[in-house]
């Protein structure tokens, strides 16, 4: 199992490969952790409120990670 | 006779070998587009869990009534299981959300998710209890059948569908499945194996997408029929595959599965390339085989819908969402162990003593292999989470000022597999190991089937430790198997 955070000033919706997986923050604002299987995926941050995330998309290997120390796939909302 | 008569004789067997020749297996129909909120999917057919009930998964594996019996034995005990959690009494077969099946086992799935309300009152009579074998070889005497048989297009396998259809199901497709209300039948995922590459084929719109094909008029009694095509007694059931009109591109975990480089995991690659292939200009149809020969225990699916998110019907992804805060998975294995005394002389055991090994041996062991693959998954989540709280532990005795780590992982994990080899009594175990498989079973034996599944999920410490979890003040029933039906089964 792999783990990875989508760190980023608003929230917005962890997209994997296409697929929602919930939000990247709780509501008080921590960072949630979100499992995957290991391997080449395409992510990206759906922003809420109409703003424009970049980048748009990351494909990225996500191998050798644990939830202590999840991969950080990190996006601005503009 | 006259020369006549025999221009005429000749003339009308011409005309019925020409009309065998034409007999056609059913084609499955062309999907135009492919829509994500339409078709037999996960998705469509359940609505997303609350992730306060526990999220139940059957797996039911083959061989034949055997196999059928003791799931439906599983059945009939979940319906009897009833547990209290946040102030509410709910029936556990309430929760089953996904039933994966294989061969026989996909008999008892398939009638319980058309029929979840007279299941259990008109499921025995209509196969359990039925002489299936007799009927598929009595379509062998029908002379209409040798002539369709003539055909290319037509086999026993087209015949057996049929006949499922005919006796069993009704007729019933997967559009009648997508129909029901939504949520009040569990998701069905029927296994067969695609022998071209050796791999697991599911019956459900998403696997259907990769053919450009739309599962909904597709008749339930065929996507059984694939599950349960015994090698040799059987040909391998056909599917048409419509790749030269495109019908939309390919779920985007396929392409990104394919990448050697980037991919360690070996299984995550074969799955994509095997998604793959249906899009490939020299692959016009499928041929099905047996669930058998690549999952026997139909764990494959919910393995990967465990453990990764590229599962059309990732349970992974229900976990991201927080909406799964408890697993229990079920899987009915009704392998037998036959005692062999081939060790005892030196001349070698016989063709078809082999040819049983051949052919059961390998399953038996990829069996176990994925047994073993979800009990090593769950217990390293909970390896994993443990870690988390540790960390978390330590942090605050030591570093009290530093912000707490986020555990992931706050599902609770059951895995119970029900299988002959753990029963303790020692005459019964071996009577129900030495069981054969097929399509006939005595009454009694059935019985003794329906019976020793409930007693060992009673008996079984995984699956009754997930549920003290559940709720602390359940207990679970005495199950007591009647020593008649067992001397009537097994012999003094």
């Amino acid at each position: 199992m792999e783990f990875f955070v989508c760190p980023c000033l608003g929230i917005g919706r962890v997209m994997l490969d296409g697929n929602d997986q919930g939000p990247n923050k709780d509501s008080s604002g921590g960072l949630l952790t979100k499992q995957c299987n290991a391997g080449l995926h395409t992510i990206s941050l759906q922003c809420a409120a109409g703003k424009t995330c970049v980048p748009a998309q990351v494909i990225v290997a996500i191998k050798k990670t644990d939830p202590i120390s999840p991969m950080e796939v990190a996006f601005q909302c503009v | 006779m006259r020369l006549a008569d025999h221009g005429l004789m000749l003339l009308c067997v011409a005309v019925l070998l020409v009309c065998g020749g034409c007999a056609h297996y059913p084609d499955n129909p062309r999907l135009a587009s492919i829509s994500a909120n339409a078709g037999y999917r996960y998705s469509v057919v359940r609505p997303l869990p609350d992730g306060d009930t526990p999220f139940v998964v059957l797996a039911f594996s083959g061989g034949g009534t055997r196999a059928a019996a003791f799931s439906f034995g599983l059945m009939e005990e979940l319906k009897n299981i009833e547990y209290t959690a946040k102030g509410v009494k709910r029936k556990l077969i309430d929760d089953v959300e996904i039933i994966s099946s294989v061969s026989g086992g996909s008999f008892t799935s398939t009638y319980y998710a058309l029929y979840p309300e007279s299941f259990f009152r008109a499921f025995p009579e209509k196969f359990l209890y039925r002489d299936i074998q007799m009927g598929l070889v009595w379509q062998l005497f029908n002379p209409y059948n040798w002539w369709r048989l003539a055909s290319p297009d037509f086999s026993r396998i087209d015949m057996a569908d049929e006949y499922y259809g005919n006796t069993v199901f009704d007729h019933k497709t997967f559009a009648d499945l997508i129909n029901m209300p939504t949520g009040k039948s569990p998701f069905l995922v029927l296994n067969a194996t695609d022998i071209s590459i050796t791999h697991r084929f599911e019956f459900t719109q998403d696997q259907f997408d990769l053919l450009c094909s739309d599962l909904s008029s597709v008749p339930l009694s065929r996507a059984v029929a694939a599950s349960s095509n015994f090698p040799v007694a059987f040909a391998p059931l056909t599917l048409d595959i419509y790749n030269k009109q495109p019908c939309g591109p390919l779920p985007m975990w396929i392409e990104l599965g394919m990448d050697r480089e980037h991919n360690p995991d070996k299984r995550r690659i074969a799955d994509a390339t095997a998604a793959h292939s249906y899009r490939e200009a020299d692959r016009n149809y499928v041929h099905l085989l047996d669930g058998g020969l690549s999952d026997n225990l139909g764990l494959r699916g919910p393995f990967q819908a465990v453990s990764t998110t590229d599962s059309p019907w990732s349970i992974l992804k229900l976990a991201n969402l927080d909406k799964l805060g408890r697993l229990m998975m079920i899987a009915v294995n009704a392998k037998t162990t036959k005692q062999r005394s081939w060790d005892q002389k030196s001349s070698p055991p016989g063709i078809g003593a082999v040819l049983d090994v051949a052919l059961n041996g390998p399953m038996d062991d990829v069996s176990f292999d994925s047994t073993e693959m979800v009990d090593g998954h769950f217990t390293q989540m909970e390896q994993l989470s443990r870690t988390v709280v540790s960390c978390n532990k330590r942090l605050g005795q030591y570093c009290p000022a530093a912000p707490q780590i986020y555990n992931p992982i706050s599902t609770d994990f059951t895995f119970s597999e029900l299988t002959f080899d753990n029963i303790p009594d020692l005459r019964l175990r071996r009577c129900l190991q030495e069981l054969p498989t097929s399509f006939a079973l005595p009454r009694n034996t059935v019985d003794l089937l329906r019976v020793a599944a409930g007693y060992l999920l009673m008996n079984s410490s995984d699956f009754v430790a997930g549920m003290k979890r559940l709720d602390p003040a359940w207990q679970p029933r005495q199950v007591v198997i009647d020593p008649k039906l067992i001397d009537r089964v097994c012999g003094r």
